[in-house]
């Protein structure tokens, strides 16, 4: 995994942790495991429904685009801004959502592409 | 016992419905609606106005001048109208085939550097000087082991340093066997480092400027002026304008505008009920408005676009010339890829309410009248910050933009951009600190 796979998965970490502190989500668990090829970022959110963050959800979710990721990924960001997490999507391939009587646990997944 | 319950449909619906959709709203752009129509167009109508003699006897004039900003290709003693939309429908088809053939989605940028590359086409890009950086390119594709398909977008926007080839091989008194090899030796360097720099310079403006890689060819554009300044060869080729074909022009620009806001209705009877959702955007890099909306929204926005530029010009007399021309294709272009009307009204605003109160003369003075259309690269800047944030920033643009082509020599076509950057690096830290976007709200815990 290059350098600049590294520097992707912390701005994913970074982008998703400042959207969710801003709308007030002050109790959030980050659990990052680097695998041989991919990279999985585990966030619990306590006592959250699916409900409160299903716009992240559907924003996050986005088809990868090579050609705009290498274009612009550097300036991705202000996620307080929505269409800016629509950039941010494009970062994550796969998202799964797990909700309990006590957590809500968002998987995202990202490919390392080189 | 934990009450347990898996959100299986997600995974599913990422897999199956999205990339399915995604895939129809490229595949509009496509295959059925602007591209294909305006290149098509533009052949056809070189031959309607023109014979094929004329249209070869300007095409070589085209790719023979040094092309520097400002040279309006329109102008008879270099191409004439017939010769300038052959040009620009080579370019463009030559673009249209290479995207096929890498099999690239239609996506917002690459419409937005479409449209701007047949835009240029007007005055500077032709085939011959903008080969060599996609050359180069490529060389730094196979250098970074990245495909080159990746590249894309700043492949596009690129081409607009081609006067640099074309100055090095006819603008210099060399003889051609060492002049040509040269000029494509410093386009295919430029397109090796060309990817580097702008995915850093994006950093400089924070995205708040549109023609990123106007920015960064401007960068690259001052070392080629300082070098040939200090070597003592002469950059003043002149500016060239042409104004004869203002009607038909008028006409093109109003043709496509009309053409796409009904494409839009056409595919979406209800798209004008769904557009204020995309001039919610701010519209700061990388917004891809067709992923973001939908296809008739893009296509109503493009239109709409095209109507405020023409808008514009009509009320401010402005006569529509080839680099004007490019300009409105630009605007249009780039309602795919961050430009809305409502971010856009606002800092053509400010140009206007400088221009009145510098006394710049928006009918005469071409980089005046450039800037009121170009400057809509700082669009962003009043999605994010409010009109009158984007007024301010339209009024620092023209203030800003002639000290840029005094730094870039006219290499770089995209001056407004290489502007632009300056500009949004200066006010949107300001912008960020002084309005409330930069001061956390009172935010309540909700768990």
């Amino acid at each position: 995994m290059s350098f600049q796979e590294t520097r992707k998965i912390s701005k994913i970490v970074s982008e998703l942790t400042s959207y969710l502190l801003k709308r007030g989500f002050f109790h959030v668990r980050f659990l990052i495991e680097k695998r041989k090829d991919e990279t999985m970022i585990e966030i619990t959110l306590p006592s959250v429904k699916i409900a409160d963050v299903r716009e992240m959800i559907e924003k996050i979710d986005q088809q990868s685009s090579p050609e705009i990721e290498t274009y612009g990924w550097e300036v991705v960001g202000e996620a307080a801004e929505k269409d800016q997490l629509t950039v941010l999507g494009m970062l994550i391939d796969s998202v799964d959502v797990e909700e309990t009587s006590e957590n809500l646990v968002l998987t995202c997944r990202r490919k390392h592409k080189d | 016992m934990v009450e347990k319950r898996c959100e299986k449909w997600y995974t599913v619906s990422r897999i199956d419905h999205q990339e399915n959709n995604m895939h129809l709203k490229y595949q509009a752009f496509e295959q059925k609606l602007l591209i294909p129509i305006l290149l098509f167009a533009m052949a056809a109508l070189a031959f309607f106005i023109d014979e094929p003699m004329t249209i070869w006897g300007g095409l070589g004039r085209i790719y023979t001048v040094p092309g520097l900003l400002v040279t309006d290709f329109l102008s008879p003693e270099i191409g004439g109208l017939g010769a300038t939309l052959m040009n620009v429908a080579i370019i463009l088809a030559f673009n249209f085939i290479l995207i096929k053939i890498l099999k690239i989605k239609f996506s917002g940028p690459v419409v937005a550097g479409l449209f701007t590359i047949a835009g240029f086409a007007f005055f500077g890009k032709t085939l011959l000087n903008t080969a060599p950086i996609y050359l180069g390119i490529y060389l730094y594709s196979l250098y970074s082991k990245t495909p080159f398909k990746n590249f894309i977008i700043v492949a596009l926007f690129a081409t607009g340093i081609g006067p640099i080839v074309s100055f090095v091989m006819f603008g210099i008194n060399l003889a051609f066997y060492i002049s040509i090899p040269l000029g494509i030796v410093a386009g295919i360097f430029t397109g090796f480092f060309i990817q580097i720099i702008a995915t850093n310079a994006m950093k400089f403006h924070m995205g708040y400027n549109l023609y990123n890689v106007g920015f960064t060819l401007g960068l690259l554009a001052m070392l080629y002026t300082g070098f040939f300044k200090i070597i003592g060869v002469n950059l003043n080729t002149g500016v060239v304008i042409n104004n004869n074909h203002h009607s038909i022009l008028f006409v093109i620009v109003l043709f496509i505008s009309v053409f796409s806001i009904a494409s839009a209705f056409l595919n979406d009877p209800r798209v004008l009920q769904k557009y204020p959702g995309l001039l919610k955007m701010s519209g700061r890099l990388v917004s891809d408005f067709i992923r973001e909306t939908s296809q008739p929204v893009v296509l109503l926005n493009i239109g709409l676009l095209g109507l405020l530029c023409l808008g514009i010009g009509y009320v401010f007399a402005i006569p529509v010339n080839g680099p004007i021309f490019g300009g409105m294709m630009t605007v249009m272009g780039f309602g795919a890829f961050g430009k809305h009307l409502k971010n856009s009204i606002a800092v053509m605003t400010g140009t206007v309410v400088a221009s009145f109160l510098f006394k710049l003369d928006m009918q005469n003075s071409i980089g005046v009248g450039l800037g009121v259309f170009f400057v809509t690269a700082l669009a962003p800047v009043a999605g994010r910050f409010g009109f009158f944030a984007g007024v301010l920033a339209g009024f620092v643009h023209m203030i800003v933009l002639p000290m840029a082509i005094v730094f870039q020599g006219g290499f770089d076509l995209y001056n407004n951009g290489f502007a632009a950057g300056f500009v949004a690096a200066v006010l949107v830290p300001v912008l960020e600190v002084i309005t409330s976007k930069g001061v956390e709200k009172n935010v309540v815990s909700r768990n």
